[in-house]
């Protein structure tokens, strides 16, 4: 539970930091779905309660893009079970499976989005090269982002445990 | 007279007859003593000149030593001083630009004649297939969902969302975005559509319609959202489908979304008393 408070907390943080550094950046440069990252790592890294960061980071996401509320929600908590299972069938923990992992997530991730809208009577985004570069560029931002959240997550967890001086103490 | 005491007798003679001889040299004959004197003197310039050359030195070392102390303290200060300087330049340039396009936004805002809010761009859509961008102003500043955000450039978009301190703008080059349109020049109307590739598509305009590349988009008005005349964009290419009714038009954004840094939100019209 702690390290899926962790994992939202984190993403939270991140989507700040990106939709804050944005405006600067030229508007025709693609970059990373935070969140489909952060939902590919809590399907390989967290437990049972993975699901919960993705579903609250999916409903953010929305809130901050001004997209259909429940619409990332629901996409990203898809490509969160079936990556769960994948996981389990395929045993993927390398970096070069996350990274294909993270950009066949994120083609699915433009697919599901797509027809969302098309459900909800809107216009679905350009399938474009742009588009490709988007999941390419989250795909490469995976190991990144892995390796930092389970650098800042493990110590944030092990500070969280007992000492073995204190668990002796607690079993005296 | 005991002899101890005339030999001091004539110790004190012999020095009284030496201060006489000294006294009566006179210069020409001092002269004569040039030997002695040349030799005291070779004695005792070397070490000196030796002694002197250290003492200078060394009070020259210590002088410079301090001197350079306070050059090298001047010159921390002075570099720390130019480095504040560069820094105030800069964030005096920055204001000054910032002053400028608060300006043009005030001069917009005085010729629309609507009430209108300034506002700040303080974020873009983290998720890459929409392109919106979160304002620093909302239901607070009076910023109500649907309410038209321009610049001096042009049209920049709509609110879709309006919060408490903070609003999402629908960019006019979103794929869901719609702007009723006319061409300033032959005053023919159509419809501006995102593309969401940075560019937008003007649609319905008939085959045989007057038309040319550069030609001015404005805001017709019809729509309820956007103030008549407003620019939405140039436009940029110009295609005939064989068999189509209307013409495939693209038109470039007049609104630079790269540079966006205040938007004005208009409100409502301003009653005329």
């Amino acid at each position: 539970m702690k390290g899926a408070l962790g994992t939202f907390l984190l993403g939270w943080a991140y989507l700040i930091l990106l939709g804050s550094a944005l405006p600067f950046l030229p508007q025709d440069w693609p970059y990373p779905d935070i969140v489909l990252v952060v939902a590919v790592y809590a399907s390989l890294r967290l437990g049972k309660c993975g699901w919960l960061p993705v579903l609250l980071l999916g409903i953010l996401e929305d809130l901050y893009a001004g997209a259909p509320l429940g619409a990332n929600a629901f996409g990203k908590l898809l490509i969160y079970s079936l990556i769960r299972w994948g996981a389990e069938k395929f045993f993927l923990t390398s970096t070069a499976a996350s990274m294909i992992t993270t950009f066949l997530a994120a083609s699915l991730d433009f697919l599901l989005f797509s027809g969302i809208l098309l459900l909800l009577g809107l216009s679905p985004p350009l399938m474009e090269v742009r588009a490709l570069y988007s999941w390419g560029i989250t795909a490469l931002f995976a190991p990144f982002l892995f390796h930092l959240n389970d650098r800042l997550l493990g110590s944030w967890q092990r500070s969280g445990q007992p000492s073995s001086h204190e668990v002796g103490q607690v079993q005296r | 007279m005991g002899p101890a005491r005339s030999r001091r007798w004539l110790l004190v003679l012999i020095v009284f007859l030496l201060g006489g001889v000294f006294l009566s040299f006179q210069r020409e004959r001092f002269e004569k003593a040039g030997i002695l004197y040349d030799f005291a003197l070779l004695v005792s310039t070397p070490p000196q000149r030796a002694i002197h050359w250290v003492v200078k030195n060394a009070e020259d070392l210590f002088h410079r030593y301090v001197y350079l102390l306070a050059v090298q303290e001047e010159n921390e200060r002075l570099k720390r001083q130019v480095e504040e300087l560069l820094q105030e330049r800069e964030r005096l340039k920055e204001l000054a630009a910032s002053a400028d396009r608060l300006r043009k936004l005030l001069r917009l805002q005085k010729r629309l004649g609507w009430k209108s809010v300034a506002a700040e761009v303080i974020g873009r859509s983290p998720y890459p297939y929409m392109r919106t961008l979160i304002i620093d102003k909302g239901t607070v500043d009076g910023v109500k969902k649907g309410m038209a955000v321009v610049t001096s450039e042009g049209v920049v978009g709509h609110v879709i969302e309006a919060r408490r301190s903070s609003a999402i703008v629908l960019l006019i080059t979103d794929r869901n975005s719609s702007v009723s349109v006319l061409l300033r020049s032959s005053r023919l109307r159509g419809i501006v559509d995102g593309r969401g590739d940075g560019l937008c598509s003007l649609k319905y305009l008939p085959v045989r319609g007057d038309i040319r590349e550069g030609d001015e988009v404005v805001t017709s008005g019809m729509d309820g959202v956007y103030p008549k005349g407003l620019l939405v964009g140039r436009v940029k290419s110009i295609r005939r489908e064989p068999g189509g009714f209307f013409l495939d038009v693209d038109v470039s954004p007049s609104v630079d979304f790269n540079r966006l840094e205040e938007v004005l939100i208009l409100l409502s019209p301003k009653r005329r008393s």
